[in-house]
């Protein structure tokens, strides 16, 4: 080995080393464990066998005969159109939002920033919290509803659906805002003012100027914002009831009540390989979009 | 060109000949309101004909970037009207007007490339394809820049940058081309050789250029007319030649070229006035003559330049200066000398 390969091969391994500890090795112990046989009391032992992938797909029935049982499977799909959602409404308001903050002056600018990275310094937990304290029957929203005479009793907006999303969007907005804003940045107003001058009207200069120039950073902010929400607890356990099962309540539930290391570890290896798929996939299409700037 | 009519029509008008395209009527701007309302503009007026190559010159935040924005449909006027072919599009959008702007930063779009970026005002105007690249290998040709359609905007130099905004703006054929500080990101010689390629480029095509600068000696080279802006307000609109030789205030004499403005009191002549005159048009130690003006100096400074040399000296309470062909021999600092003018060079401003 010439020592310039050396020194390279050097160089990368705090990167490496990092790497593998921190990314190959769990996600290693949860393929492993994915293989392995149920404990009695949670954990995992030998003999090796496919029994926990097989309980995605099918299930005991009262005769304990084996039969198709698609209900992971919609939990897995649910969870998938959830973050999809979370993705495309995170689009919606990131989008403006980064430009207008991308927009503002340099001063504004860096107060607008900070308010967007603001909820980061709050634990996830105690923020979705307070989105429970706000929604609830006798939250501040009901309330004010009811003071200023548009409502009789309450109205629910917990438990459902609509709730987990806002949840979720609330909480990787920021994710969405942070990369687009950082193409946007260098989409500054004279060229937005050039394709006006030449006769562009508003919506085609969105069209044909903002929205291209955002689209690498959507794609890495749609990745950012994805990934996390399809594993997401949070906010379906607390906005949702926990009632309204998504694929991370679901492993969360394996390790804790459920005691089944093997299904939680096949559950995340699956959502695991799905993310990597879609990410590998989305970044090979666009990898001159989002590396060649 | 024929300096006949300039004493009538100071706006000098007559001398380029050509009729109105662009009407700036008593145009004012005034940003924010009550207690911090700045005004950026005040009732500025003045004309520029077809075919010419109109600048508006000043320093930097005198106004001159706001007439062109204004121009351009960025900003809309507070008062006032902007008048393109008769018609008041003073508040109409950048979109609907026929005019392009080639931007200080050039302003070329990053995604994507050359032929996109010339193309894109005539997609917008619903030209054929064909026409399109027929123009657009037109314009390329026009700037100097065939071999570049293909490129990417963003591995190009300054500039390349240039021509390519340049070939851009020109490219829809716009009735006015607004260019705004279009040499200032060059060094000096690339904007040397700019200089002769904007007045050809305004010969060929034969378009209505209005150029913002800040560089007088920029303004000189390149225009048909010169609009001087200070403050907010134009203070002379006329050819260069005209602007030179008789600056109407203080300032402009002050900002177009050098100029020694002697208070009338040191020259005995009335005290309200003020004379200016170009250092180039005094002589040292000249015999005195009836049509010349004559004042005993002493020499404060001499500056050997290569092709002259300038010369400071001191009279009474004036400071003067002088700038004398090739080198000045028998004169050193300390000396006194006889600095003389002919009475037609100098020009008598009211202060």
């Amino acid at each position: 080995m010439s020592s310039a390969s050396r020194s390279t091969a050097l160089l990368r391994a705090p990167v490496l080393l990092t790497m593998i500890l921190f990314m190959v090795l769990p996600m290693g112990v949860a393929v492993v464990y994915s293989f392995l046989t149920n404990g009695a009391y949670g954990g995992v032992k030998l003999p090796f066998t496919t029994a926990a992938y097989l309980k995605l797909l099918v299930q005991e029935d009262l005769d304990g005969k084996l039969g198709f049982s698609p209900a992971y499977l919609i939990i897995l799909w649910r969870s998938v159109l959830l973050a999809g959602l979370t993705v495309i409404i995170s689009i919606i308001i990131g989008l403006p939002l980064a430009w207008y903050i991308a927009c503002a002056a340099p001063a504004k600018r860096g107060r607008l920033l900070l308010l967007v990275t603001l909820p980061f310094w709050i634990n996830t937990l105690i923020r979705t919290y307070c989105w429970v304290l706000i929604l609830r029957d006798e939250g501040l929203v009901n309330q004010s509803l009811r003071r200023m005479g548009l409502i009789d009793g309450h109205i629910q907006f917990l438990y459902n659906d609509v709730a987990i999303l806002l949840g979720m969007v609330y909480t990787y907005l920021p994710f969405m805002v942070l990369p687009i804003f950082a193409v946007l940045e260098r989409l500054n107003g004279d060229i937005i003012e050039a394709s006006h001058d030449l006769y562009a009207d508003r919506w085609t200069t969105f069209r044909r100027m903002v929205w291209p120039i955002a689209m690498p950073g959507t794609i890495a902010g749609s990745l950012l914002v994805f990934a996390p929400a399809l594993g997401s607890f949070l906010a379906p356990d607390l906005l949702g009831g926990g009632k309204r099962l998504m694929i991370g309540s679901l492993i969360q539930l394996q390790f804790s009540s459920s005691r089944n290391w093997p299904f939680g570890s096949a559950l995340a290896t699956v959502v695991s390989i799905g993310i990597l798929l879609a990410l590998f996939l989305v970044v090979r299409k666009n990898f001159d979009k989002v590396l060649g700037r | 060109m024929s300096q006949v009519d300039v004493v009538v029509d100071t706006s000098g008008k007559a001398a380029v000949g050509g009729k109105v395209l662009l009407g700036v009527d008593k145009v004012s701007k005034h940003f924010g309101t009550g207690a911090s309302k700045v005004t950026a503009l005040e009732d500025a007026m003045f004309d520029i004909l077809d075919n010419e190559f109109f600048t508006l010159l000043g320093p930097s935040g005198c106004g001159k970037t706001t007439i062109i924005r204004i121009i351009a449909g960025f900003e809309a006027p507070s008062e006032g009207r902007i008048m393109l072919d008769g018609r008041d599009i003073g508040h109409e959008p950048p979109f609907k007007r026929p005019v392009n702007t080639m931007f200080q930063s050039y302003a070329l779009f990053p995604h994507l490339n050359v032929r996109q970026n010339i193309a894109y005002g005539l997609e917008m105007l619903r030209w054929k394809p064909a026409d399109i690249k027929r123009r657009v290998d037109e314009v390329l040709d026009l700037v100097q820049m065939p071999a570049f359609a293909d490129r990417r905007t963003n591995q190009m130099s300054g500039g390349q940058q240039q021509r390519i905004a340049l070939a851009r703006a020109l490219a829809p054929r716009p009735r006015l081309l607004l260019l705004d500080e279009p040499l200032s990101a060059l060094d000096l010689k690339l904007r040397k050789a700019m200089q002769t390629e904007l007045k050809r480029l305004q010969r060929e095509t034969k378009l209505t250029f209005v150029m913002v600068t800040h560089d007088q000696e920029e303004a000189l080279a390149l225009s048909d007319r010169i609009a001087v802006i200070n403050k907010g307000s134009v203070l002379q609109v006329a050819t260069p030649e005209e602007i030179y030789a008789r600056p109407r205030t203080r300032f402009v004499a002050d900002f177009i070229g050098e100029a020694n403005l002697l208070s009338g009191s040191s020259l005995g002549l009335a005290p309200d006035v003020t004379v200016s005159i170009r250092p180039e048009q005094i002589t040292v130690g000249m015999a005195p003559a009836a049509d010349r003006r004559e004042v005993k100096a002493r020499v404060v400074a001499l500056t050997f330049l290569g092709a002259d040399t300038l010369l400071e000296a001191t009279f009474r309470d004036a400071h003067i200066r002088a700038r004398v062909r090739g080198a000045l021999s028998g004169v050193t600092v300390g000396d006194e000398v006889s600095l003389s003018w002919a009475l037609a060079s100098e020009w008598i401003l009211k202060s």
